[in-house]
């Protein structure tokens, strides 16, 4: 009997095969951005273009974090969390500062962290915005010990819990007690507490933690920092900061306050480094600031500089540079090129490679309007990528004529007041058109990439924004009848800003239409594969033509079986987009819009999508609590 | 016959009339409308509460200039209503207006007199 046993081996070999659970790289969601690389990109498979229009509701989960501002009402909170799927769990973290631990199948929250904070106060700080926790998890883990797989949030003030993932319990080596007040290192114009609402970056064993602030209060301000930091112990290894030491006292932020994408295999983590204060007018800063506006590569171990690229020279536009770049490899001229993308608000894409710096596809200095506000010099040129189209226009569209029409003509009358000669028009005190918006272009989320064919999608916005300069003294008058109305204050700085979106009095656009589009490209020849509005303006409840697209914030997904998966629009749907093609293939209503980037996991052989339905007052009024997740029927 | 039916067409109008404001009250108090709390969805409830007023007086006056007049504002009101309700992808309010069209016609097809 035994003598012929070895000859169902290999059929019990393949029973077993089959019946495993398969796990492959992108079946989790470990990061804010899908993976460390932020390629947003999942290896699921069940879901296709072909039977996605039979997704539906999995579960759902109200997390009772939400507040929609007004009197009496702690302000508006803004949810822009990516859930992430690891260690078996769905985790998400809360504008209250609280973190779910929640089954992948069912919803049921299996327990519940909430982090003791001033936010708690509703009459002390309270910004109501998170963007989401990271995960680390030992390489060499000891049996039977706690903090081996630790979440890490930050709050308002500058804390950072970590948290075991398993029990929802603080890790009590880590910092005071669980708790590091990376707050303690704002040492320089303490303006505000270091605002932790990124997630951090991991690689190895290292925490990497950049910081937001109070953007367009103070031109002096904290200065930009991003701190390297034991992941067990909160110990700090190294900080690097992006501003020449004699400007640190009098100009601040320079900070990282959106995601970085990590090189494992290189040691180097991707800084999107923002714009500096005062934000609008640089007269005070006309020194170079190399790091301002940038994306920067550090050695992860050390801090120190690999290299670094600046996207915007002398920035007066608050073009910060927002999101994470994607890191990909792209085949072209018959080599492997390491590279990395790196979208902006002004709608532009870098194709950088990651080792060096260097431009794959072109970038050209180009000239660019002079200012004519006292005491600024700005840029004569400015770097612009000729590769890949950019995805908003250079110039003004136009004229809306409905807009126009329904206002009797307030649009073009205004118009013909403001200053513009297409993007990168200083601002002025008469007012310049700005086709480089405060609210982007491209925004936090950025693109996501398909790493086996290379095709690159991301959402963007159209907006047209007025940049009004006030001298000091007219401002302080203006704010103390009207307060916050009158525009950013820019303490310390001779002329404040007025910032507002180009709108005729009933509140439309007066800008021609798409708000906003998705496109594709192919990174091996930088060619567009195809752009479309995408999303709904909803006003007062009407949905606005499709052909409009909608203002677009958070990010896309990819899934290897071609789909798109993105919620950010303004009507509160989430979608299914064809990646070939574009065509939206399903589409579903949530509670609010999605300002978040989705995540995608697979549990228990079946495929999930979920999204944070949170809303975050920018892109629409509705704000929720709604996380839901779908999936196919049984 | 033809009288029963510019009655029934009336009615059919209030009927319509009265789902359309039933309809826009559920789907502003509503969260999963997507559409709730919303102006629109006001304007919505507004109008079809005026359509059922419009055929009210119709059917009571049943014919000279008065009920020619609110005839043609009834008219208006469904097209306006229909409109909003296509805008606001509202698909019951949207039916309520074709079946309030149904009866308009059937009101204004059926003999001399007026809706």
């Amino acid at each position: 009997m035994t003598k012929w046993a070895f000859l169902f081996l290999p059929g019990a070999f393949v029973a077993v095969a089959l019946l495993w659970p398969v796990r492959s790289v992108g079946e989790d969601w470990s990061d804010f951005n899908g993976n460390a690389m932020a390629q947003k990109y999942s290896t699921a498979t069940q879901i296709t273009p072909d039977n996605v229009k039979n997704l539906a509701i999995a579960w759902s989960v109200h997390t009772g974090d939400v507040s929609p501002g007004g009197a009496g009402n702690l302000p508006k909170t803004a949810w822009q969390s990516t859930p992430l799927f690891v260690n078996n769990t769905v985790y998400v973290s809360t504008p209250f500062y609280r973190i779910f631990a929640i089954e992948p199948d069912t919803g049921k929250v299996k327990w519940i962290y909430a982090a003791k904070t001033i936010s708690n106060d509703p009459k002390a700080q309270f910004h109501g915005k998170n963007r989401g926790i990271a995960y680390w998890a030992a390489a060499s883990p000891v049996a039977g010990q706690p903090c081996q797989k630790v979440l890490y949030l930050g709050t308002v003030e500058g804390q950072l819990h970590a948290i075991d993932a398993d029990s929802g319990q603080l890790c009590q080596g880590f910092g005071d007690h669980g708790i590091l007040n990376v707050d303690q290192w704002n040492t320089i114009n303490h303006k505000f507490p270091f605002e932790l609402n990124q997630s951090v970056s991991i690689y190895k064993d290292m925490l990497i933690v950049g910081w937001a602030g109070v953007d367009w209060s103070w031109q002096d301000s904290p200065p930009g920092s991003v701190f390297g930091v034991d992941a067990r112990t909160g110990e700090k290894k190294w900080d690097f900061q992006t501003e020449p030491e004699n400007m640190r006292s009098k100009i601040g932020t320079t900070n990282v306050w959106a995601s970085m994408s990590v090189d494992a295999a290189n040691g180097l983590v991707y800084l999107p480094v923002s714009s500096p204060e005062n934000n609008y007018w640089g007269g005070d800063r006309l020194q170079d600031m190399p790091y301002a506006t940038s994306v920067t590569a550090l050695h992860a171990d050390t801090g120190q500089v690999a290299w670094v690229r600046q996207l915007v020279h002398h920035d007066i536009w608050d073009i910060d540079t927002n999101a994470a770049p994607t890191l990909v490899d792209i085949p072209k001229d018959g080599q492997t090129i390491p590279a990395l993308v790196q979208t902006t608000k002004q709608g532009f894409l870098f194709v950088l490679n990651r080792l060096t710096g260097e431009p794959v596809y072109p970038i050209e200095e180009r000239s660019v309007p002079k200012s004519d506000a006292p005491g600024e010099v700005a840029s004569l040129t400015q770097p612009v990528p000729t590769g890949l189209e950019p995805t908003t226009p250079w110039n003004f569209p136009g004229i809306s004529e409905i807009a126009d029409l329904a206002s009797f003509g307030q649009c073009s009358k205004d118009y013909a007041g403001y200053r513009d000669e297409g993007k990168f028009t200083p601002p002025s005190l008469k007012g310049t058109i700005s086709e480089t918006p405060t609210t982007g272009g491209m925004e936090w989320g950025g693109g996501a990439v398909d790493p086996n064919s290379q095709t690159y999608v991301v959402n963007s916005s159209n907006v047209i924004q007025v940049y009004k300069l006030i001298p000091r003294q007219e401002f302080d008058a203006l704010y103390a009848k009207i307060g916050r109305a009158a525009g950013s204050t820019e303490y310390e700085s001779p002329f404040a800003a007025h910032i507002y979106t180009f709108l005729n009095e009933w509140g439309m656009p007066c800008w021609k239409p798409p708000y906003g589009t998705m496109s594709s490209y192919d990174l091996k020849t930088g060619k567009l594969l195809w752009r479309h509005p995408f999303g709904q303006v909803q006003q007062w409840g009407f949905y606005m033509p499709e052909s409009w697209g909608s203002v677009t914030i958070g990010g896309p997904v990819i899934t290897k079986t071609g789909l798109i998966f993105i919620g950010a629009s303004m009507d509160s749907r989430v979608r299914a987009l064809d990646l070939k093609t574009g065509e939206v293939l399903w589409k579903s209503l949530v509670e609010a819009p999605v300002v978040a980037t989705p995540a995608v996991y697979t549990y228990k052989g079946k495929q999930y999508v979920v999204f944070a339905a949170g809303g975050n007052g920018i892109v629409a009024p509705r704000v929720s609590d709604q996380l839901i997740a779908y999936a196919l029927p049984n | 016959m033809s009288q029963s039916k510019r009655v029934r067409g009336g009615l059919l109008v209030l009927l319509a009339g009265l789902i359309g404001a039933a309809a826009a009250a559920y789907d502003y108090g509503t969260v999963s409308t997507g559409i709730d709390h919303s102006g629109g969805v006001l304007l919505v409830l507004a109008s079809s509460l005026l359509m059922v007023a419009g055929g009210l007086v119709v059917l009571v006056l049943d014919s000279g200039l008065i009920a020619g007049i609110f005839t043609f504002l009834v008219f208006l009101d469904i097209l306006g209503t229909g409109f909003a309700a296509h805008m606001l992808e509202s698909r019951l309010i949207m039916g309520a207006m074709v079946l309030a069209a149904i009866g308009w016609l059937l009101r204004t097809t059926n003999g001399r007199r007026a809706l």
